[in-house]
């Protein structure tokens, strides 16, 4: 079969950049979608599940597994951090982390180290300890970067925006796979990229990625653009329907 | 039940805002007092970002003041005169607050000084309310309390740019209600209040005016200056979310006609105790979150980039 052929050319093809590089140039014997690929926050919106689910070319038979990664836009993440001062805990220090994703999680078919050499998940950038994380301070020591770099973690998983825990991917045959990504309610807008990974003797054979859109809907994304691009105008609209609120509430109360 | 606000970036539920806006405005009502103190903090609690907290309260400050003032109005009972001094003095501190609120933002520091603020101010005024209504409440049992003077003649009378102001039936300098003005806007633009508990003492004691025109004059200034305080907020900082306000306005419009209501069939010295052991409450939880040590030293900045 024609697919058959494509997906040997494509081991080969694969080999051989595995040889040469270890940039993430994969074959795709994966194919994957999501239920959604535009996810609108609207003013009802208090978190959404998205589906990702795929198939892997089953002819090299058996035995893939599957790794499915999430991974929000990149706008630099603060983290500040507190001290005590005259008796009261106030932010004292603060580190930006530029290239810090506002969300990221990761999905498997079974525990990372049982099925990819950590080496691989290095190269493949699969995970949350392989995000380049660092902070723009730069006069931290390593044992201080650490420091930081986990309170990051710590704080955006708290925060619901990391998953440092793997999730699940269920096999639902031995071709199909399918995860529920959860986004809550405070996800930060922008594109995501959605890693889709096969994975066969501790190596990445095939991988595709997919781009998943956040962004405000409706009177919501309205609003807030109208705030961020007259400001001017926006106050005084609301000082507007102040007035109006106040003045109504005034007739309300004189009659009764 | 969930409602998305655009400015603050997080869902809540709408239930909730409008029930806290109600209660806050059933207080208000009962006690004549203006709700921002409360409120501000009850959305701090809740966690609305404190910047975002201070200034969408501001906004909601402005529709409760415009339906207060208008039954003063319809009395009489606005110096107009010396509304306009006060005004003078509270966009020049508004403007002066919004100004230093952007620069704590900036530094990181707008949360602390925030609750900062409101440990103070919360502390005096529900220590001072605690004493007065407890002795007011014992002068009941006993009868017939002394009369206080009007007022004493101090240094501050001898000030120049002497003005004239008739309601008040003052002949004193112009740089005093200024001067109050100006420091009312400040504590209104970083508190998100109007700032009514330190004006009417301020205007009662230090400028010795008629209580009868105190409320009307005070929520006179009030409007202007959280309108100043809004708009400045929304241009320099965008801060202002107005689903939120809307929420908060329907909560303040239903609260404040129960108040009203309920306040007129209870006793009150016995309530005014509860309200002063109530805002002292909201004191002390405010202080200790800033003296225990928190569970993680780091903490997310908040739109900060």
């Amino acid at each position: 079969m024609n697919r058959q052929l494509f997906s040997l050319s494509a081991s080969v093809a694969f080999a051989f950049l595995l040889m040469f590089s270890p940039a993430k140039t994969f074959s795709a014997d994966v194919v994957a979608d999501l239920s959604k690929r535009l996810v609108p926050i609207t003013t009802g919106f208090s978190g959404t599940d998205v589906l990702l689910f795929g198939a892997i070319d089953p002819s090299d038979n058996q035995d893939k597994d599957v790794i499915v990664t999430v991974k929000g836009p990149t706008e630099g993440v603060r983290i500040r951090k507190k001290d005590r001062v005259a008796g009261v805990w106030i932010n004292s220090n603060s580190a930006l982390f530029k290239s810090a994703p506002g969300f990221y999680a990761a999905f498997a078919t079974k525990p990372l180290e049982e099925i990819i050499s950590p080496l691989e998940l290095e190269s493949a950038e699969i995970g949350i300890e392989q995000l380049p994380l660092k902070t723009a301070h730069g006069r931290f020591s390593p044992n201080l970067e650490l420091e930081w770099r986990q309170a990051l973690a710590r704080n955006m998983e708290t925060a619901s925006l990391y998953r440092t825990d793997v999730g699940q991917v269920t096999m639902l045959s031995d071709q199909l796979f399918r995860t529920d990504l959860h986004l809550p309610a405070n996800v930060p807008t922008g594109t995501y990229t959605i890693g889709f990974y096969t994975v066969k003797d501790n190596r990445v054979v095939g991988a595709q990625s997919m781009p998943l859109i956040v962004r405000k809907a409706g009177l919501g994304a309205w609003i807030y653009d109208f705030a961020h691009h007259s400001p001017a105008l926006y106050g005084i609209i609301c000082v507007l329907i102040a007035i109006v609120a106040g003045y109504a509430s005034y007739i309300a109360f004189r009659r009764s | 039940m969930q409602i998305y606000l655009p400015i603050a970036e997080m869902s809540v539920n709408f239930v909730l805002i409008i029930g806290l806006g109600a209660a806050v405005g059933i207080l208000s009502g009962m006690f004549g007092v203006g709700g921002g103190f409360l409120m501000t903090p009850i959305l701090f609690f809740i966690g609305i970002p404190p910047a975002v907290a201070v200034s969408t309260e501001a906004n909601q400050i402005v529709a409760s003041s415009v339906s207060g003032v208008l039954a003063h109005w319809r009395r009489g009972n606005v110096d107009i005169p010396m509304g306009i001094v006060l005004t003078i003095g509270g966009f020049l501190g508004s403007t002066t607050g919004v100004q230093l609120f952007s620069i704590l933002k900036e530094l990181g520091q707008v949360d602390l000084v925030i609750k900062l603020c409101y440990v103070v101010f919360l502390g005096i005024i529900g220590g001072l309310m605690l004493i007065e209504s407890i002795n007011a409440w014992r002068q009941q049992q006993k009868a017939g309390a002394k009369r206080k003077k009007l007022h004493t003649h101090t240094w501050i009378h001898g000030l120049p740019f002497k003005m004239r102001f008739r309601k008040s039936k003052l002949y004193i300098s112009a740089l005093l209600p200024l001067f109050i003005g100006f420091f009312v806007g400040v504590i209104a633009a970083i508190m998100g209040v109007g700032g009514g508990f330190v004006l009417v003492p301020a205007m009662i004691y230090l400028l010795g005016m008629p209580t009868v025109v105190v409320v009307g004059t005070s929520l006179f200034q009030i409007i202007f200056v959280m309108i100043n305080v809004t708009i400045q907020q929304a241009y320099t900082n965008q801060t202002v979310d107005i689903v939120l306000g809307i929420l908060l306005l329907i909560g303040g419009v239903i609260g404040a006609q129960l108040g009203a209501k309920v306040g007129s069939r209870l006793k009150a010295e016995q309530l005014r105790i509860l309200l002063a052991l109530m805002v002292l409450g909201v004191c002390v939880k405010l202080g200790l979150d800033l003296v225990i040590q928190p569970a993680d030293l780091f903490s997310l900045s908040q739109g900060g980039h």
